[in-house]
């Protein structure tokens, strides 16, 4: 084993593999920053062109852009209120008040040092531990599943703001929307209004640049002086994460990653569902005082740990078992495959020196991703001074073209725009969305996993109380929605405590 | 010129309207599910989604009426007919997209732009160059052929 580190270690450290790791997370982090583009997209443009790289270089590179790109949705999360990849949707629950009040740096600085721990400890765990993640992971079959999108479900408890029955209402479009298209296991069209452009459904980004980017955008038009003036606070002296911010907020950024680095080993879950999970522990978890979904630290900090957790651990299962975990991972197995690396069972034996480097240059990835996000960011932080009138018109023609690049078709364009003014109207009647996006990514997973359980138990529900994983994760979501009431009322109960000690110190 | 409105009440009745127009459209637009389904089938889904509006809607109107657990929102009629505009610019824009990216994409953001109320020429100049790079970005190094 030894033998196969050195080897490993000896191949990896050449200039190209470092130069090569940095480029394709540069390119990641613009893609994933421009609302519309994402990894996949990048790595599928410039998979051709690492043809002419070695193995390991051209390996590094594609993963370096999957990692980047993670890391890259969570700027325009953060800055301009779109999530710039599905998996950043949390990440703006937090990230975007703590823009308006002046700290876009500071939230930032938390998405990229969450980011770097939960990739670490994602790219560790892919080093060191694959072979018993992926034998849990294994196990996993369609009651589990079934069970983990119910547990997922229940996080709209958290998300739904002041109404738990309009955050219901919401939730209830997204697993409407996940409905469009060929059922795949009935082979029905459902919803598709007789248009062939429908039969694959509707495009989950499409819907998020409607509901947050476009939305956002009527509403600019609407009330101009809103942008000019009160809306985004000048960035302050205090828009800087300190180290005890930092220290603060690491147990809930490590128990964050470790719960993106389980889910993003289940083929089929990704950084999405663990991110939202994450922030519904972090919330759970919160101290009085502590004001998650306006702009709370460890609100930014726990989704984009969990996202960036998931990465990594996504290739534990593609790895092994030859499984894609996700669409990226997908495109990444055929990267494998192009390269002469055959995924599987035997990938470890037949080619580890090869495997060992790309898995020790994944860790090290996160830690050049770190210190490019460093100086990155600061560019980035210039798009709050953006004048908001020329911010706004940028934008709209941006996710324009970013909508039709999703998947080449006018029908993102008019999905996207459609969404847009809905989200308008339904923020009018105060529906929150982000339940709208959990039941979009969720409604899916929890439909056909049902229905292939009852296949499987032959119509018993008792399936789902008869296997311990599945048990542990029905328990887990009843006690979860009981501690979430639970917490929501003591963390109101100090802020009314709070309020009122407040205005008794206040002088008349 | 304000409109005031409940929030419960019409999220309410909005819930409920289309609850009831999922049901009704259900029967059009999913089919007869012929596999061993054990009660679920292609159907199930929407319709519980359906209820669940219903349902919530109903609880949002009794909130309201009942209890008067509500919130009174004001709309300014002059901003959201500005608000109609664009919705409107917008919807033509879905028609014009197929016929030319560059054209119907420069006057969104032009008019986008004029909305706002802004003056500054080099604004208007900055967005029509920002389509133009955009396209050629598209175009000719991302691969992704813009109509």
């Amino acid at each position: 084993m030894s033998e196969v580190i050195l080897s490993a270690l000896a191949q990896l450290a050449t200039l190209e593999n470092l130069l090569f790791t940095n480029i394709g997370i540069f390119i990641g982090i613009i893609f994933g920053a421009i609302p519309g583009l994402n990894g996949n997209l990048a790595i599928t443009i410039l998979l051709p062109f690492t043809f002419q790289l070695g193995t390991v270089p051209a390996l590094l590179m594609l993963t370096g852009i999957f990692f980047g790109a993670n890391f890259g949705g969570s700027i325009s999360a953060i800055l301009i209120n779109t999530p710039g990849t599905n998996a950043a949707a949390a990440t703006l629950i937090d990230g975007y008040p703590m823009c308006q009040k002046g700290k876009p740096q500071k939230a930032l600085d938390t998405a990229l040092v969450a980011s770097t721990v939960g990739g670490l400890i994602s790219a560790l765990c892919l080093l060191f531990f694959t072979p018993q993640i992926s034998k849990i992971a294994i196990k996993f079959g369609a009651p589990e599943y079934f069970a983990l999108a119910l547990f997922g479900l229940s996080v709209i408890a958290s998300v739904s703001g002041k109404s738990l029955i309009k955050g219901l209402i919401s939730g209830g479009l997204g697993i409407l929307l996940s409905t469009v298209g060929i059922d795949s296991i009935s082979g029905l069209t459902r919803f598709t209004f007789g248009n062939i452009r429908l039969y694959n459904g509707v495009k989950m980004l499409a819907v998020l640049l409607g509901v947050y980017a476009i939305a956002q955008m009527i509403v600019r038009v609407a009330n101009p002086e809103n942008g000019k003036a009160s809306e985004m606070q000048a960035s302050g002296e205090n828009d800087r994460l300190t180290g005890a911010e930092v220290k603060q907020s690491l147990w809930t950024m490590i128990k964050s990653a470790l719960i993106g680095a389980f889910i993003g080993a289940v083929p089929g879950t990704g950084g999405a569902i663990a991110s939202f999970i994450a922030y519904n522990e972090a919330k759970r978890c919160a101290k009085p005082g502590e004001k998650f979904g306006e702009g709370e630290l460890k609100g930014v900090a726990a989704p984009e740990a969990a996202n960036n957790g998931a990465t990594a651990a996504t290739l534990i299962p593609l790895l092994t078992m030859g499984i894609p975990g996700d669409v990226v991972a997908a495109t990444l197995l055929g990267a494998f495959t192009m390269h002469g690396l055959v995924v599987g069972p035997k990938l470890f034996s037949n080619s580890g020196p090869v495997l060992y480097a790309i898995l020790i240059g994944c860790v090290i990835s996160q830690l050049f991703m770190f210190f490019q996000g460093k100086y990155l960011l600061k560019l980035f932080v210039k798009i709050t001074h953006i004048p908001q009138q020329l911010l706004t018109a940028m934008l709209v023609v941006i996710c324009c073209a970013g909508a039709f690049a999703i998947g080449k078709s006018e029908m993102d364009i008019t999905v996207m725009l459609i969404f847009g003014i809905v989200a308008y109207l339904m923020q009018k009647l105060d529906f929150p969305p982000v339940p709208i996006v959990l039941g979009m990514v969720l409604g899916p997973i929890a439909e056909s996993n049902l229905r292939n359980s009852l296949v499987m138990s032959g119509g018993s529900w008792a399936i789902f109380v008869q296997r311990p994983i599945c048990l542990a994760f029905i328990l887990l979501t009843f006690v979860l929605i009981w501690l979430l009431k639970k917490g929501d009322a003591r963390q109101r109960a100090a802020t009314q405590k709070f309020m009122k000690d407040e205005s008794e110190e206040t002088p008349e | 010129m304000k409109l005031h409105y409940r929030s419960n009440l019409l999220a309410g009745i909005v819930s409920v309207l289309g609850g009831i127009a999922c049901l009704l459209i259900i029967p059009a637009q999913i089919g007869k599910d012929y596999a061993v389904t054990y009660g679920i089938t292609s159907k199930t889904i929407p319709q519980a989604v359906a209820i669940l509006w219903i349902v919530c809607g109903l609880v949002l109107i009794v909130q309201s009426l009942v209890f008067h657990k509500d919130t009174v929102k004001t709309l300014e009629v002059g901003k959201e007919l500005k608000a109609l505009l664009y919705m409107a610019v917008l919807v033509v824009y879905m028609l014009t997209f197929r016929h030319g990216f560059l054209i119907s994409t420069i006057l969104l953001g032009l008019i986008t732009l004029a909305l706002t109320g802004c003056k500054k020429p080099l604004y208007y100049g900055i967005v029509a160059l920002t389509v133009v790079l955009l396209w050629l970005a598209f175009t000719y190094v991302l691969h992704v052929r813009l109509p």
